[in-house]
């Protein structure tokens, strides 16, 4: 992990991944898209409108997993002052709240033909509401401060209070007798979805996963350029 | 072609959720990008650090030259 710490090091891993990350995007968006809407078939109760699954799920898994990256990363901030550490999960935040806002957005969209309603506070769509806030909570935390370092500090311990919320969003649907449907891939005795909607999903998913790597590379490289010159402008200042 | 845009009766519905999933990443997108590519330009524009060596005569005699004592942030 130390070898990663060095941002020149991590600069040129970065301009390697990322076009790979970017060609891998372009395949998995362009198959999964491809299957998700021309050859997957309607669903039998639902028809064309289960077609949403297929940014609504893989934008509710990024939601989830940038979420633990960045309470991972946050803890190895705080616990090992890691510098590059607090830049990934500054930078992830942004890419989490997106996420969890198209989750959020095109689920209510799939909810208002299926169910009836834009909106219903049931156990799952209310704790991933929790989480969108949690996401601006940590944005607005850590640019809250005058010193950026307290601000992330701050966030970081944010981020791990509420990974809390991770697992209850994931098991919301078994402990609580609540409205949104159970899990039907990630489950114990394996997915329960048919093929012909199994791939076209996990295609979306590598799609929206590839995404996230490239955004991110593309903020840290930001944010490491932003310090970088902060830094020679104030030794250009002190010289 | 119709039965493909009227998504079987849904379209009111699927096609908004494709449309605002593809604004919002490709905004983020966007706006990531042009983040980036403003940073590593303002990084070019500034002078170049001197070398090593030139540090070196540049600091005061009898110090250890060192320039990350240059700027506090630096040590960070």
């Amino acid at each position: 992990m130390h070898r990663f710490a060095n941002p020149g090091r991590f600069l040129r891993i970065a301009a390697v991944v990322q076009p790979i990350a970017m060609g891998v995007l372009a395949v998995s968006l362009v198959a999964g898209l491809y299957l998700a809407l021309f050859v997957s078939p309607a669903d039998y109760q639902q028809g064309d409108s289960a077609r949403i699954m297929y940014v609504h799920v893989p934008a509710a898994w990024m939601a989830l997993f940038v979420y633990t990256a960045m309470a991972v990363a946050s803890a190895v901030a705080l616990i090992w002052r890691h510098p590059l550490a607090e830049v990934i999960a500054k930078a992830s935040a942004p890419i989490g709240a997106c996420f969890t806002f198209v989750a959020l957005v095109t689920g209510s969209l799939w909810g208002k033909p299926m169910w009836g309603t834009y909106w219903v506070w049931d156990a799952r769509l209310t704790s991933v509401l929790v989480l969108f806030f949690l996401y601006l909570g940590y944005i607005a935390l850590a640019g809250a401060f005058d010193d950026e370092q307290r601000g992330l500090r701050a966030a970081s311990i944010l981020a791990l209070v509420g990974f809390v919320n991770v697992p209850i969003i994931k098991f919301s649907v078994e402990w609580w007798n609540t409205l949104h449907q159970p899990a039907s891939v990630l489950r114990v005795g394996g997915p329960t979805i048919h093929p012909s909607m199994l791939w076209p999903l996990l295609l979306m998913a590598l799609a929206f996963k590839a995404y996230y790597v490239v955004v991110l590379l593309m903020r840290v490289r930001t944010e490491l350029a932003g310090r970088r010159l902060r830094t020679l402008r104030m030794a250009g200042a002190g010289a | 072609m119709t039965t493909f845009l009227s998504m079987g009766g849904y379209a009111a519905f699927v096609w908004p959720a494709f449309g605002i999933a593809t604004l919002t990443l490709a905004l983020l997108w966007i706006v990531s990008a042009r983040a980036q590519k403003a940073a590593e330009a303002a990084l070019d524009t500034l002078p170049p650090l001197p070398g090593r060596a030139a540090r070196a005569r540049m600091a005061p005699k009898g110090k250890a030259p060192d320039a990350k004592a240059a700027s506090p942030g630096a040590a960070r």
